[in-house]
């Protein structure tokens, strides 16, 4: 996963090493004053 | 030598009082206002005219509302789309629009269904190279206390191989159903809702809202000041949205996760990503 961060508050409730996915799926984020946030599905 | 007090003896002030009320000249009472008749005779005459006037612009406007209502009516119109187009454009303009691609459809057919008091528009068709565009009549649309509501219907093998193009204005266009080649839209202040299947997916919202369901090789959506919405949203290759002082919620999680990625771009917006646990692979 990529995250980068400006002013903004970015919360990922997923463990870091699982977040790419088993696969390797790439999750990028740019926050810059908003909020993101990235958490699993039922 | 004065020995310090350890206690004060002074007994307890009373609380400040406010400052009296200053003494100034008290108002004189009101005096009844002394009217000649003539005079009297006059005001009650402007008071009931007054009066006589309020009851008859509010008995005006029942009337008025009662003779539309009884002018409305519901009219529909049908028209045959070009039996064959390489792309099909729909535009919402003050309408509901709906485009379904349908097993059982034999050719491209529009449907108006109007509801209003003047007479209804028409279905605007038109066709050149480029494809088949399809709206209502009228540079601004339906407005007031009319509504239109268009259907386009499409077959759904002609679909399967359609780009298709959404532009809600002010106005809302669904899709739902069918398989289209692919999808992309602009919402302007309107609402388009999506729930079908394409080869890929690209909407964008100014001030309106994306409402985002199936499934999709790619999905790329945008918002403005807009929002976002998406529930039971599966992207087999690669998944984006990018926001600026808009909502989005990205529901990914009722599939395998894109192959190719998430990304999400937000500037002072927010947004929620909900991925698939590790692990899923199929679609349920």
């Amino acid at each position: 996963m990529n995250s980068s961060n400006g002013s903004g508050n970015v919360d990922i409730d997923i463990p870091r090493a699982s977040s790419a996915g088993a696969a390797g799926i790439p999750i990028d984020i740019d926050n810059r004053s908003g909020e993101t946030s990235v958490e699993y599905g039922q | 030598m004065p020995t310090p007090a350890l206690h004060d003896q002074r007994p307890p002030q009373p609380p400040a009082q406010p400052p009296a009320q200053s003494g100034g000249p008290r108002p004189a009472p009101a005096r009844p206002l002394n009217l000649s008749p003539g005079a009297r005779t006059g005001v009650r005459a402007a008071i009931a005219i007054v009066a006589a006037l309020a009851v008859l612009t509010a008995l005006t406007a029942v009337a008025f509302g009662f003779a539309a209502g009884l002018r409305t009516h519901q009219e529909t119109k049908t028209a045959d789309l070009p039996a064959d187009f390489s792309a099909l454009t729909v535009t919402g303009l003050g309408a509901n629009v709906s485009v379904r691609a349908d097993d059982g459809a034999r050719a491209p057919v529009a449907r108006l269904t109007y509801t209003g008091s003047g007479s209804a528009p028409g279905i605007d068709i038109r066709s050149d190279k480029r494809g088949a565009t399809v709206g209502v009549e009228g540079e601004r649309g339906v407005i007031g206390s009319s509504s239109a509501q268009l259907e386009i219907t499409v077959p759904a093998a002609m679909a399967a191989s359609l780009p298709l193009s959404l532009d809600a204005k002010s106005g809302a266009v669904e899709v739902d159903g069918g398989a289209w080649k692919r999808i992309a839209g602009t919402a302007g202040s309107g609402v388009i809702t999506v729930h079908t299947k394409a080869d890929a997916l690209e909407l964008s919202a100014s001030s309106g809202i994306l409402n985002v369901k199936g499934e999709y090789g790619t999905a790329d959506l945008r918002a403005k000041s807009g929002a976002i919405h998406s529930e039971s949203l599966w992207v087999k290759r690669r998944a984006s949205t990018q926001v600026s002082v808009g909502t989005a919620n990205l529901d990914l999680s009722s599939g395998a996760p894109p192959q190719q990625g998430i990304s999400a771009t937000t500037d002072s917006g927010s947004t929620k990503l909900i991925v698939p646990r590790p692990g899923k692979d199929a679609k349920g």
